[in-house]
């Protein structure tokens, strides 16, 4: 077959959908009159499809590149708005320790967890261990229980807290950090029923109805998911600002 | 930015662009597709993503040279389709699995086409200079004729489409050689 590089050009302007009504209707008419024309438009067409198909793969890599970032980037400004209103200086350098390697695990893993609860949820820091001194409860106990936590040994910790909630005078927090601990190993089930077990209006009230929340979500529970929410925003609480953002981004329409 | 500005920054290839795209509508599509279909957030990013290729090649391939609609109403609705099509999908995998005989013919159809379409990938790779250049710089790398030509050294854009256009139909006659074999 003679080379034409107008003739292909045509073919590929026929492939992509720019020719003129005019130049269509030649060369609808080419395509009925001269069948080895039409047999070359059908071999353009395979290969034209076949470099779409390089390309499209080619694309899809960079958009996931761009998620892969997304994630990163996001994770980070989430944590700074989080450290600045909730905790002092000494406090935030300690949970940026827990939380970045959180987020190392996080991105080196192959977690199949759902991206829009990742993007939300972190790990609450330890914030007992100091608190137990003053209620002279029985240190080593909680504080066996706490450094498998902070070391993200979840499973080892929940079996530790299990054991604390039975003679235990912090009960509330406890269940919080246990279910936290559950979430953090992907049981959102267990972890709801722990939080629920939680007194309402006791320590970690807020931190309780925050991690409900998105225990809810990755349940797929929506409507009480979109509840919980509305009262976060409604208490005014640290989380007020996530709450809000949620609303916003996953039950506007 | 308009529409206009954006196609014309989409066509380019304006990686900037089309990432504050990416990060602009991601969540969105990701909570609606979970809402309106109780797609899982990580089908509905991946959805998102498709949505996005065919959103750029469109543009690039001159499909698409102007949006009527805003951008957002636009990719979900490229999404919707998506949706749309692996539901159809779905439900006709379903139905020949009813029908095991034709289930196994319809498969061994899909499998060739994608055989087929590896033909294109491999003989692409392994096409001589300046041919293997040029088609990837210009389908895959998306650069223009005039920017090929001041990268491969040719006197102009006009000279790169020539031997674009011969490198095709080499291509081509390599993949229908093939495959007539």
């Amino acid at each position: 077959m003679v080379f034409s590089a107008k003739k292909i050009e045509l073919i590929e302007r026929y492939y992509n959908e720019n020719l003129s009504p005019e130049e269509l209707d030649f060369f609808n008419e080419q395509l009925v009159k001269d069948s080895v024309f039409a047999e070359e438009v059908k071999q353009f067409d395979f290969v034209f499809k076949g470099i779409d198909a390089v390309r499209s793969q080619e694309l899809k890599q960079q958009f996931i590149a761009y998620e892969q970032k997304y994630l990163a980037k996001n994770k980070k400004s989430r944590f700074m708005q989080f450290a600045t209103s909730q905790f002092s200086v000494a406090a935030v350098c300690s949970v940026f320790l827990l939380i970045g390697s959180t987020l190392f695990l996080f991105t080196n893993s192959n977690s199949n967890s759902e991206v829009l609860y990742s993007q939300y949820f972190e790990p609450y820091p330890n914030v007992i261990a100091p608190t137990t001194r003053t209620l002279n409860q029985d240190l080593s106990d909680v504080y066996i229980a706490m450094s498998e936590y902070d070391a993200m040994n979840y499973s080892k910790a929940i079996v530790a807290f299990d054991e604390l909630l039975d003679h235990s005078g912090l009960k509330n927090e406890i269940l919080f950090y246990k279910a936290v601990s559950l979430m953090s190993s992907g049981n959102h089930k267990a972890a709801k029923a722990q939080l629920e077990l939680m007194t309402e209006y006791g320590e970690f009230k807020n931190q309780r109805k925050w991690y409900l929340a998105l225990a809810s979500l990755q349940l797929e529970e929506f409507k009480e998911t979109e509840h919980l929410l509305n009262e976060i925003v409604g208490d005014q609480s640290s989380y007020s600002v996530f709450a809000k953002e949620m609303l916003e981004e996953f039950f506007s329409n | 930015m308009t529409n206009q500005e954006i196609i014309e920054s989409i066509f380019n290839n304006d990686n900037k662009v089309i990432e504050s795209l990416y990060n602009e509508y991601r969540s969105h599509f990701i909570s609606w597709a979970l809402l309106e279909y109780k797609i899982s957030s990580e089908d509905s990013k991946d959805l998102f993503q498709e949505a996005m290729v065919v959103l750029v090649m469109k543009i690039q391939n001159k499909k698409i040279t102007e949006i009527t609609t805003t951008l957002k109403t636009f990719i979900f609705g490229i999404g919707k389709q998506l949706i749309r099509n692996n539901i159809k999908l779905k439900y006709n995998r379903e139905f020949r699995q009813q029908q095991y005989y034709q289930l196994n013919e319809i498969l061994d159809q899909n499998v060739s086409v994608d055989e087929d379409y590896g033909i294109v990938i491999a003989e692409l790779a392994c096409m001589k200079p300046p041919c293997k250049s040029i088609l990837e710089q210009y389908y895959v790398g998306n650069l223009s004729l005039k920017e090929i030509a001041l990268s491969l050294g040719y006197k102009s854009a006009q000279s790169v489409k020539v031997q674009k256009y011969r490198c095709l139909k080499t291509l081509k006659d390599k993949i229908f050689k093939i495959k007539v074999q």
